[in-house]
């Protein structure tokens, strides 16, 4: 798919846990991983939001289109 | 879309021969009643005769006196029932076909275990909250399968059972049931066919759901 999920790189520049993002964005760690790994079909803007909230960062930053 | 085409003219034509099978028979007699009722007139008015039932049930028959009346308007008097049906104690029906049918009455019930097994581990999935998932469709397609092997082996074992009785009964009238394909069972397969498309179809949903994050 020629959109990345960059959420580790994100996650490695804050220091985060995948624990510590799930419980501050408020979803489970499986779809956590889903999303980290790049296996999701669809991120809903609410998500991407309490994403960016919790990273401090912006869409573009987790999001990338590779061709 | 093929497949679609396929479906649509499979459809159109069970139903076309289930017509033919069930409904055009009963037109055809209905029409010859209908002629001869037209014609059982007296004096150019209606005939006040009432109509016998076409199937007699035994609490219409009654004995007042010494007469067997039907509904109290009918007498029964000199009546011959001719029953010119005959056992053939000498005769043994044919070991092969009587081995088929043993062998087919065995694959029939093993269909319809099949078929109930299936449906089944359908409930059981639909209780357990699995049912949009690839396991349950091929459940569904299997009874789909297994409906039209039904439909097949049912007709193949009437077959026998008629060829069998052919030897040992003597019937002076030859009576064959040359439509006796079971369309309903067909029926049943097509729409379980579209239950599984359906599902299929639900199942790309729910995934796609499953992934959204």
């Amino acid at each position: 798919m020629p959109i990345i999920i960059n959420l580790d790189v994100m996650m490695a520049r804050r220091k985060m846990s995948l624990n510590e993002l799930s419980a501050r964005v408020g979803i489970t760690l499986s779809n956590l991983s889903i999303l980290k790994t790049g296996k999701a079909k669809a991120i809903r803007i609410e998500t991407l939001e309490a994403i960016c909230k919790a990273l401090e960062c912006q869409p573009g930053d987790i999001l990338e289109y590779k061709d | 879309m093929k497949k679609l085409k396929a479906l649509q003219f499979l459809i159109y034509l069970v139903f076309g021969l289930l017509i033919i099978h069930d409904v055009l028979p009963g037109f055809t007699r209905g029409f010859i009643d209908g002629f001869r009722d037209g014609t059982n007139e007296a004096h150019g008015q209606p005939s006040k005769t009432q109509l016998l039932p076409a199937v007699l049930k035994g609490d219409v028959l009654t004995q007042r006196g010494s007469d067997l009346k039907i509904n109290g308007d009918y007498t029964l008097q000199n009546i011959y029932l001719n029953a010119d049906v005959q056992l053939n104690a000498n005769a043994q029906a044919n070991t092969l076909l009587t081995t088929i049918s043993a062998v087919l009455t065995l694959g029939v019930a093993t269909l319809l275990v099949l078929i109930a097994i299936s449906i089944n581990k359908i409930v059981v999935s639909i209780v357990n909250g699995n049912m949009f998932e690839s396991k349950s469709i091929r459940y569904l397609q299997r009874i789909g399968l297994l409906l039209l092997t039904y439909a097949v082996a049912d007709v193949i074992y009437q077959r026998i059972n008629i060829a069998i009785l052919r030897d040992v009964i003597h019937t002076p009238l030859h009576v064959y049931n040359t439509t006796s394909f079971n369309f309903e069972v067909v029926i049943c397969a097509i729409l379980v066919f579209i239950a599984a498309e359906a599902f299929k179809y639900g199942a790309q949903l729910k995934t796609e759901q499953d992934l959204t994050i």
